[in-house]
């Protein structure tokens, strides 16, 4: 049995279709604006406070003038694409939309693949928006972008994608936008948690001799985090930034492949979530 | 004439509950087909199992000679579907809803086809409305617009009337015998049974997760109530010789009571044996000043198959 090319070409269309749809409702969106005011006020919060400084002493106190405000911008924005993701198959199964859609020529690669890729280049829009806004920045005042600057720019956009991978995973999973809210949120904390708790631990006064419990649950906790390190796109990012950091490009691209991967999986979960749950609420 | 919709012990259970079971219909090619039954009855799982929005637990639907479950891409483009609730994306216009979907079906010309069915149900001072501000039956004409869209072979409609008034009724009704016309077939489920009984050509009727019946109105009619009665009233009642009628081998007695004779038929009041009485009277020298068939309605019809004495009798 060879490859349909017609079933090929309608699948593309009805994606491209979807995605159309929800860039619009995107772009209707006033959440969408509010992200960009939000990450509007965090990038001039951080860069306001450079520039203060470097009135005041004449000495700039970070490496790089762009990174805190672009890396608070990127963090905005990937949550508000995130918790879109989240809610937007749950809600168009509980409006009945998604039913109605299920009517024609559609897929669940079809939907699935549209919505993301719709995700992306929302995400792609607004990261063009903001440095076009960084841009015009710099020009008036010197400041440049350093080259880690836009390596991680770059990881941003698999792990941005990682995290509404995972987001549409819920959704598709879920019958009702609550219920997406919930199980999202409570992922996120116990990637959270795992992320952060061995270090917390740490911090704890553990004596070998007069804690055991605390010290076991520390070793147990790092052995979750590191089954965890590549599947959390936070572990992601935080190993993604070290290898900015080290300037080691072997992990920088192992870090980026291995979010791209969990895209995929996410999204081929997302699709048999799917078939196999139907598309009514 | 091969089928348009074909099911073969269809059945759905969830966990211990039977929404549907061992359903086996047809709906013939260029036929109106009604599809009845009560709240809860199973009708909307059937319809789901047909489009391929639920997957059988047993048995197999067949969507004009595909398999439902593989929802073939050409297949659903030969395929017009109403749901029961009409459902809108967020801040489209109705112009730009049905551009939606007439791209997703790869309709040609979509501009000149969306305004010609916008004025067939009179929604065109509409168009460029929020489709979701709309009122409930200018939604569901909406929606209709939507089904017909892409001039689809089979049209399955889940209560395409409810929500009209009765201009939109007829406008609807027209409608549908207009695509009838153009050899399209035509699936309704509905409560209006008025509607169905002038629009259907045959009728399934459902009840707690079985199909009871499938047949024309009137073989359902004759299946149920063996009997039909034509009330007649005659210029000079006395002097017409009633056992002349007796001679038409579907009457089965005749009474003449306060001056008005009552021709029992075995079998339905149909249109043809209506005419061999009337055309047998004239014959006899009697004057028909009134005539009246009193035959079970299809609303009489659906409360006695789905009432659950009969259903035992029929399971």
């Amino acid at each position: 049995m060879g490859f349909d090319r017609r079933l090929g070409k309608g699948r593309l269309r009805a994606a491209w279709l979807v995605c159309q749809r929800d860039l619009r409702g995107l772009l209707f969106s006033p959440g969408t604006y509010l992200v960009v005011l939000l990450a509007g006020l965090a990038a001039h919060l951080f860069l306001n406070t450079l520039a203060q400084s470097i009135a005041d002493s004449g000495l700039a106190v970070l490496s790089g003038a762009f990174n805190l405000p672009i890396y608070s911008v990127l963090f905005v924005t990937g949550l508000f694409l995130a918790l879109a993701s989240v809610t937007s198959i749950s809600r168009e199964r509980e409006q009945g939309t998604l039913e109605v859609l299920f009517y024609g020529p559609i897929d669940v690669a079809a939907y699935i693949g549209g919505k993301l890729v719709s995700f992306g280049l929302a995400y792609l829009g607004l990261l063009a928006l903001y440095l076009v806004c960084y841009a015009l920045f710099a020009g008036s005042t010197g400041f440049a972008f350093a080259v880690p600057t836009w390596a991680v720019i770059g990881l941003s956009i698999p792990v941005v994608m990682h995290v509404v991978a995972l987001g549409t995973f819920v959704s598709t999973a879920t019958r009702r936008v609550r219920a997406s809210l919930a199980w999202f949120l409570l992922i996120l904390l116990v990637l959270l948690a795992l992320q952060f708790s061995p270090d917390l631990l740490e911090l704890a006064p553990v004596g070998n001799r007069f804690y055991p419990p605390l010290r076991l649950a520390r070793i147990v906790l790092e052995r979750i985090n590191l089954a965890f390190t590549w599947v959390s796109p936070f572990a992601l990012l935080i190993k993604g930034t070290e290898a900015v950091r080290r300037a080691d490009a072997l992990l920088y691209v192992y870090t980026a492949a291995i979010s791209s991967c969990s895209v995929l999986v996410l999204a081929a979960g997302s699709m048999y979530l799917m078939w196999k749950g139907g598309v009514r609420s | 004439m091969a089928d348009a919709i074909r099911t073969d012990s269809l059945t759905k259970s969830f966990a211990d509950f039977e929404a549907v079971i061992d359903v086996s219909l047809r709906v013939e090619a260029n036929e109106i087909y009604g599809f009845l039954g009560p709240n809860g009855a199973g009708k909307t799982t059937t319809i789901m199992m047909l489009l391929g929005l639920e997957r059988p637990t047993r048995g197999v639907a067949y969507l004009l000679d595909s398999p439902s479950h593989a929802r073939e891409f050409a297949v659903r483009r030969r395929l017009g579907v109403l749901g029961e609730r009409q459902v809108f994306f967020d801040d489209m216009t109705a112009r730009e809803y049905l551009r939606f979907f007439g791209r997703l079906y790869s309709v040609d010309r979509i501009e000149h086809r969306i305004d010609a069915l916008l004025e067939r149900v009179n929604l065109t001072h509409a168009a460029d409305a929020r489709a979701r501000d709309f009122s409930r039956g200018m939604q569901q004409k909406l929606g209709l617009v939507r089904a017909l869209l892409h001039d689809p072979e089979l049209l399955i409609l889940d209560e395409p009337v409810s929500a009209l008034d009765p201009r939109g009724v007829v406008e609807v009704r027209e409608l549908l015998h207009s695509e009838l016309g153009r050899g399209k077939t035509v699936l309704i489920s509905s409560h209006v049974l008025t509607e169905v009984e002038q629009l259907a050509d045959r009728i399934g009727i459902m009840n707690k997760g079985r199909l009871m019946v499938e047949d024309t109105l009137d073989n359902i009619r004759q299946a149920l109530q063996p009997e039909a009665r034509i009330q007649i009233e005659l210029a000079e009642p006395d002097r017409f010789p009633t056992a002349a009628l007796l001679d038409l081998d579907f009457v089965s007695r005749t009474e003449l009571r306060d001056g008005r004779l009552s021709v029992h038929l075995m079998g339905v009041a149909s249109p043809a044996a209506r005419a061999d009485v009337s055309r047998a009277i004239s014959q006899h020298g009697g004057v028909i000043v009134n005539m009246h068939a009193e035959q079970m309605t299809l609303e009489q019809a659906f409360v006695t198959i789905t009432d659950e004495d009969v259903e035992r009798l029929a399971a």
